[in-house]
């Protein structure tokens, strides 16, 4: 949180000038906007990129507040302060402590979806799949929205639910009654590489797990690194130096051997999360392009 | 001339009207202002969110302020410092909490508390020193915290005079007396090893002074490269003799680690003694914490 104080947020000397207009809302907001409401100021402070003074006049109005409408708008604004400031976590926290407001149901499907949000922000990918199954129960009955759809199928790609995706974004893709043919995404699901398998060829073969990652340059070079230590190795042994063979020749391969196999292993988990990111982002904006396309048409 | 004197008096009245109806009504306001600006700092700390209830704090006017909102703002500002882990802030605001306050006594306490934590303990034991208490609980409180300040500043002597009130009978902190107790064992009982011996045994054998000063897995560490270049040296030695590029190049290198090594050892002894320190400073600033909440809260 002390990250979160930054520019005008940071802790200064106790004021002891000036009007007592020095409550809070008129000193941070100074100059910001004429509108004199603390929503105003709140919305004034958030543009102006102070989320952090932001967030506590959105904490002002739910102090204050009995207006329910005033108090939605301030959840969520609220909850927008700190995404800005990536506390995804803290936002989802905090929307918890609403959800059993008796918002109207409007109001708490909105909370609610910026809940999954954030969990999803905050790569909670199984807390995002247990509130999607808690939808129905909240908001008696009423199946979860399109976004929050969205927000699952991308969820259980992340966790390489594959079949759950496909199941989702097929039943989500039927509704749309799309005119034009779409894409099955799922047709063709990203090529997953097996770290065991790379672990394994660049144990026996140098270089060979890298290749098999999906990296020719660093195969070159561990087997170019890996046959220099050899090649001195037994250079030396051959013109009697035993030592240097033993020590330097032998202890490079083996080291550079060790390192080999493990960089493989690392080489193919990249490979696997670029693979995913890529088939995600392509699903979230096929998924999202249809949600706005439809929105427009109503 | 009269007409211009009569309107003259009309005026000055309707300042002074004026003014005493206009300046009770914003000294109201002000007031009013300030308990409701109090009310949501402690809301605020009740959502833990004590950055935030920091920031609204230190953004009140003092100016037209009673001591006793003063007090509850000094207070309320070092509670905050504290919870959102500001420890200098929160000394300084729980120190300017006058001797009136309710929770005069709690803010000392607290104060120095952070003082000693942000490692100065020569301040904390003056103010609590200063403090005057009557209740026999707050007293050996007070007897336990300065025991463990001296402690923190290596002050034997004086850990001794204030250990000696200790009763081991109190609720409060009977426990982090004996721990106390502990530590000043520990600490006074401590064998300091010689930076100069740690030297002098990696110079014999590469390692043995890092042995010496307790980092046993690092005197494997350095032992093994050390030997191995040695070993290199001196088949370049026997092979190619001493003016050899290969001895010279492997000679230097076994000379720099050599050396490296002894002052490696010389350092681990200090970072060592280091680690030791700073394990009984969290100790004891961990046993001092505790009675401070249980008797306070």
């Amino acid at each position: 949180m002390a990250g979160a104080m930054s520019g005008n947020a940071s802790v200064g000397p106790l004021r002891a000038s000036g009007s007592l207009a020095s409550s809070f809302a008129h000193c941070v907001h100074a100059g910001l906007t004429s509108d004199t409401t603390l929503t105003g100021q709140a919305e004034a402070l958030y543009q102006a990129g102070r989320y952090f003074e932001a967030t506590i006049a959105w904490d002002r109005i739910l102090f204050d507040s009995q207006d329910s409408t005033e108090l939605l708008t301030a959840v969520l604004g609220k909850t927008q302060c700190l995404k800005q400031q990536k506390n995804y976590d803290q936002a989802y926290a905090f929307l918890e402590t609403w959800l059993a407001y008796p918002f109207p149901d409007s109001g708490q499907v909105r909370i609610h979806s910026q809940q999954i949000l954030c969990a999803y922000l905050g790569g909670h990918f199984e807390n995002v799949l247990s509130q999607v199954d808690r939808w129905s129960y909240l908001h008696h009955g009423v199946p979860p929205d399109a976004r929050v759809l969205v927000l699952k199928i991308l969820a259980l790609n992340e966790l390489r639910r594959w079949s759950e995706a496909a199941a989702d974004y097929h039943q989500l893709i039927a509704g749309f009654h799309s005119d034009t043919a779409l894409t099955d995404y799922y047709a063709h699901l990203p090529k997953q590489k097996s770290e065991a398998k790379a672990e394994k060829l660049s144990t026996f073969i140098p270089g060979a797990g890298q290749f098999y990652a999906g990296s020719p340059f660093d195969g070159l070079f561990s087997i170019c690194i890996q046959a220099a230590g050899i090649y001195f190795g037994v250079l030396s042994f051959e013109q009697h130096y035993y030592l240097s063979a033993w020590l330097i020749g032998a202890a490079l391969f083996g080291a550079f051997h060790m390192g080999g196999v493990h960089r493989a292993v690392v080489l193919v988990q990249h490979y696997n999360r670029r693979q995913m990111l890529a088939f995600n982002e392509k699903v979230r904006v096929q998924l999202l392009t249809l949600i706005s396309a439809r929105k427009g048409a109503q | 001339m009269v007409k211009k004197r009569a309107s003259f008096c009309r005026c000055l009245i309707a300042a002074v009207l004026a003014f005493g109806l206009f300046f009770p009504a914003r000294l109201f306001a002000q007031q009013f202002d300030f308990s409701k600006e109090l009310k949501f700092a402690q809301y605020l700390q009740e959502k833990e969110l004590p950055s935030e209830a920091l920031y609204v704090l230190l953004h009140i006017d003092t100016t037209h302020l009673t001591r006793a909102q003063k007090d509850s703002l000094f207070y309320q500002a070092g509670w905050a410092g504290y919870s959102s882990q500001k420890l200098d802030t929160s000394a300084r605001y729980l120190n300017m909490v006058s001797p009136v306050y309710p929770l005069y006594n709690k803010s000392r306490f607290f104060a120095a508390y952070d003082k000693a934590f942000l490692g100065k303990a020569d301040t904390a034991s003056v103010l609590l020193e200063a403090l005057p208490l009557t209740d026999s609980i707050a007293l050996e409180l007070r007897y336990l915290q300065l025991a463990g300040f001296s402690l923190l500043r290596r002050d034997y002597t004086a850990f001794r005079s204030y250990q000696s009130h200790f009763t081991y009978q109190s609720y409060i902190d009977s426990k982090e007396e004996q721990w106390m107790q502990l530590y000043y064992d520990k600490l006074h009982g401590f064998r300091h090893k010689s930076p100069v011996a740690a030297g002098l045994l990696s110079a014999v054998v590469p390692g043995l002074g890092k042995y010496y000063a307790g980092k046993k897995r690092q005197a494997i560490a350095a032992f093994l490269p050390v030997i191995s270049l040695a070993a290199l040296t001196y088949e370049a030695y026997r092979k190619d003799g001493v003016k050899s590029a290969r001895f010279i190049g492997f000679g230097s290198i076994f000379s720099i680690f050599y050396i490296g090594n002894i002052w490696g050892s010389v350092l681990s002894v200090k970072i060592k003694q280091n680690e030791f320190n700073k394990e009984y400073e969290n100790k004891i600033l961990f046993d001092l914490h505790i009675p401070l909440r249980n008797f306070f809260n």
